[in-house]
This record gives C-alpha cells, sequence and structure tokens, in this order.
C-alpha cells in the first residue's frame, strides 16, 4: 500500500477495481507531515 | 470513511462513434460488480478526436445522458469527458455523474497544442474539486497532467487536506508511456494523495499509484 503503484494490463479489456483505503491514505500523510510546509 | 470501490473500465474506443461506445460500454458493464465510482477514459464516446461536429449540444447531451443513465442503473458514481458546444465554445468537458443525477463540470485547462485540440477547443479557467462519501477527488484531463501547478494540494484554513485523490481521464500515447509513468508516481508522492488515471487501452496503460 505505501508507495504501491499499479498497472493495468496493457491493451486487454475489461474493469478493474481497486479499493482506496482512507486510512491508509492518513498514515502515510502523518508519516511524511510536509504538506503543512507546502 | 468507508473503502471506495473504483472501477476502471478500459476499453477500444471505436473512433468517432459514439452509439458503438455506448454498447461497448454497456456490454462491459453487465454483471459487474457493485462500484462507488466508474471511471471512463478521456472523451469516452468519440475518442480523442479534434472533429468537433460532433460535440453534443451541452443543453442537450446524448453522452451526458447516457452516463447519467449508467450512473443510476449501477449505483456509482462516474467521471470521464466528452467534447461539448456550450454557446459558442467547445469545450473538453469533464463530468462527474452521482447516482442521483448531480454533475459536476471541469473543463479541461490545457488544450493539448501538439494535437492542435487548442485550434478548437476553449481552455476551462479553475479546479474543480468534489466531495463524494468524504472523499475529495481533484478532477483533471489528459494533459492537465504535465502541469503540476494545477494539482497543487494543500491544508486548507479547517486544518484538512484540499484533496485526496488526483482523477486524470486521459488518452496518452503508447510512445510516451515513460513519461505517463514518471509523471503519475511522482504526483501521487509530491501531492500526498492517490493518482488514478484511466486511459484508453490501445494507447496507454491505466496506472494506479498511492502514496
Amino acid at each position: 500500500m505505501f508507495g504501491e503503484h499499479l498497472s493495468t494490463p496493457h491493451e486487454q479489456v475489461g474493469i478493474y477495481v481497486v479499493e482506496l483505503d482512507h486510512e491508509a491514505l492518513q498514515m502515510g500523510r502523518k508519516a511524511l507531515p510536509f504538506l503543512k510546509d507546502a | 470513511m468507508q473503502h471506495l470501490k473504483v472501477g476502471i473500465l478500459q476499453f477500444d474506443q471505436v473512433w468517432e462513434d459514439k452509439q458503438a461506445n455506448f454498447e461497448r460500454i454497456k456490454a462491459l458493464l453487465a454483471g459487474c460488480q457493485q462500484l462507488d465510482l466508474l471511471l471512463l477514459p478521456e472523451m469516452f464516446h468519440t475518442g480523442f478526436s479534434m472533429q468537433i461536429a460532433l460535440a453534443d449540444d451541452w443543453q442537450n447531451s446524448t453522452g451526458l445522458q447516457f452516463l447519467k443513465t449508467i450512473a443510476q442503473a449501477y449505483d456509482t458514481a462516474i467521471y470521464t469527458s466528452l467534447m461539448v458546444q456550450d454557446h459558442a465554445s467547445f469545450y473538453n468537458r469533464g463530468v462527474f455523474i452521482e447516482p442521483n443525477g448531480t454533475v459536476y463540470t471541469y473543463d479541461k485547462r490545457k488544450a493539448f497544442g501538439l494535437g492542435g485540440e487548442d485550434e478548437y477547443f476553449k481552455n476551462g479557467s479553475s479546479e474543480q474539486i468534489v466531495t463524494y462519501k468524504n472523499w475529495r477527488f481533484n478532477l483533471q484531463i489528459c494533459y492537465d497532467l504535465r502541469f503540476p501547478e494545477l494539482t497543487r494540494n494543500r491544508i486548507d484554513q479547517d486544518g484538512t487536506v484540499a484533496y485526496d485523490v488526483l482523477l486524470n481521464v486521459a488518452n496518452w500515447p503508447q510512445k510516451r508511456i515513460s513519461h505517463w509513468d514518471a509523471l503519475l508516481k511522482a504526483r501521487a508522492m509530491s501531492l500526498a494523495v492517490i493518482a488514478l488515471e484511466p486511459t484508453a487501452m490501445h494507447l496507454s496503460i491505466t496506472a494506479i499509484a498511492r502514496y
């Protein structure tokens, strides 16, 4: 999850489903809180 | 906050044939599991065409009506773009549609000059962040991805991060796929967001980068 990069198969028709986890996103932001310095 | 189930529909768009694209999308959706959000490529019902004669009249858009019908039937939000004429101007217009029919729009801010898009379509002028199921989505279209100033994230006055997910629908060429991959990862990491980027399958890949 942390820094994960996913790609769907090239030239394959279909619906690819991914589940987004807001808690994991928030954990990442807490671990690297650089947005406060933006 | 609930997890969000996102479906990325990857399909071979039929060039400038709206009805054929409607049929392909309906066929692919048949039997699909329950989703919260469905993503389709840029200019979903024509392909990335400069044939503005194909643009939908914004006030009577068959493309928008099709998307509303799908959103309601499958109880899912949808994000994609389509070419429209709105009064005297043409736009590559992003549409985020809720199942109840509510529509949020985003006009592509960076027309792809290399392909002549700037000769036909007027650039949009403003950011659009949509809140849906407590997630915040920054709407983008294709070439916008190259311009980081358009996607800058920040902490707003109430202490919340401006947005959680960068949604960029595209028709990105395969020969520049290395740029796509690098920009996608960079945006996800530098903005502290999840980047979801569906594109047409015959031109590029669809990629997902998570912070």
